[in-house]
């Protein structure tokens, strides 16, 4: 784990250019972004491409970090929103019927790897919660981060990420009970 | 349902209970609470279980390979010029220049009146805020006494991003159609509550508290027209004035919605 003044160092040598001190800070952070959009984003092509843009953003506004929160942090929260506008512009273009087999929710198409690291039944219930319990859930329950830190990515006070983990749950259960029937 | 039942239960379903005597006792006493505790059972049973995926390394080599390409093809480190050494003390230079003339103000009228006071210290304000949309490092705004304390703050903002000629010129063009009613919006649809629950969040992340937002924008290609390109790596914005403020008196602060960062305000 890096120290806040470590963070603040690589940051200043990545505005610097430095490219060594970005790829520090991407193989530090690189598979947990990747699993949170992969549990946002249900689907790993569109998850290589939310961490990929992550990582973009991350290093074009590398001299926007103020050291508020720690590195890993306000990376997650790039990612996050990244998951959240990438999700947003698919409802957008999604105006004409999707072919079968681009469609996420046919998980016959996925290959292999997709099938032993998602869950369908888990995957499709996740899909159907609301954004923002979709997040709290996958960053507390899945990721295993604390409620501070949550709350940190997330941007929203303890109490409101420690109701989203709640009722996000009480809803998860209710989706995942629908299609046992 | 308590808070503090909510909690037990909680902490019962995730196991950070050292002595779960009090919560079994809850969940046994009321139907109510032996279903939510089922309920938060299964679902956290299956989201553990699930646990944090990896990159397989035919996509972590994948994920390197793009995102250098990318960055070397836009050569972003390269492109980002800095504003010349004295645009960061151009508005210092602009604040002291006020606070002479204040004093010298003063002075000759043998103690001079608040309004002239709290006149004077708006326009350092606002003077140190126009350098500050140039990248440049601000000094701390004198004290108003209070009035629009929001406004102070917004403008005393240090804006350590170094942006370009093109950027600033990108924001400004926002700027106007933001002001003119011309900006692209998102279209919320059925997330209407979803993103504008994000939009809050973000502003309050930018600690930009007692403004309302006014738009938000989306860059695309098409806002090339009329001549002012879009920066590569421009972000989609929420655009955001104090509230109470007339939109054509009010500086329009810009907040990156993947950063929730302040990037820049528009006098």
């Amino acid at each position: 784990m890096t120290t806040a003044a470590q963070d603040q160092e690589l940051l200043a040598r990545v505005v610097e250019g430095d490219h060594e001190a970005f790829n520090q800070i991407m193989r530090h952070h690189e598979d947990r972004v990747f699993s949170v959009c992969l549990r946002i984003m249900g689907n790993r092509e569109q998850a290589l491409d939310a961490t990929q843009e992550t990582f973009l953003t991350a290093f074009r506004k590398a001299d926007q970090f103020k050291g508020n929160s720690a590195l890993g942090t306000w990376i997650y929260r790039i990612a996050v929103n990244t998951c959240y506008d990438q999700l947003r512009k698919q409802k957008r273009r999604r105006t004409d019927p999707i072919p079968g087999h681009l469609d996420p929710t046919d998980y016959s198409a996925q290959d292999e790897v997709d099938s032993a690291a998602l869950r369908p039944e888990i995957v499709r219930a996740l899909a159907a919660l609301p954004q923002d319990f979709r997040s709290a859930i996958v960053l507390s329950d899945i990721e295993g981060m604390g409620l501070p830190e949550v709350a940190d990515v997330l941007g929203v006070p303890v109490g409101t990420v420690k109701s989203r983990v709640f009722r996000g749950r009480r809803l998860l259960a209710q989706e995942l009970g629908n299609q046992s029937v | 349902m308590r808070d503090r039942d909510l909690d037990l239960i909680a902490a019962l379903v995730e196991g950070r209970l050292e002595d779960e005597t009090e919560a079994r006792a809850l969940i046994a006493s009321d139907p109510e609470f032996q279903a939510e505790y089922e309920s938060q059972k299964l679902a956290y049973e299956a989201l553990s279980n699930l646990g944090p995926a990896m990159l397989t390394e035919m996509e972590r080599s994948a994920l390197h390979r793009d995102v250098w390409t990318e960055l070397r093809s836009q050569d972003v480190a390269g492109e980002k010029t800095r504003s010349p050494w004295y645009y960061r003390w151009a508005p210092v230079a602009a604040g002291m220049f006020v606070v002479v003339g204040l004093v010298a103000v003063i002075n000759q009228s043998g103690g001079g009146g608040d309004a002239a006071m709290e006149a004077a210290t708006a326009t350092t304000a606002a003077d140190s805020a126009e350098g500050g949309d140039s990248g440049g490092e601000t000094s701390a705004p004198a004290p108003t006494d209070g009035v629009e304390p929001d406004i102070t703050a917004l403008l005393s903002q240090d804006f350590s991003r170094a942006m370009t000629a093109a950027d600033v010129a990108y924001y400004e063009a926002e700027a106007e159609k933001v002001r003119t009613g011309d900006v692209d919006t998102y279209q919320f649809e059925d997330e209407e509550a979803e993103q504008s629950s994000r939009i809050e969040t973000c502003l309050e992340s930018a600690e930009l508290t007692g403004f309302e937002v006014i738009g938000a924008g989306s860059p695309s290609a098409e806002d090339a027209e009329g001549g002012v390109a879009v920066p590569e790596d421009a972000n989609p914005y929420v655009a955001a004035i104090p509230e109470d403020t007339a939109l054509e008196d009010a500086p329009i602060a810009f907040v990156d919605l993947l950063t929730c960062e302040l990037i820049y305000v528009d006098q």
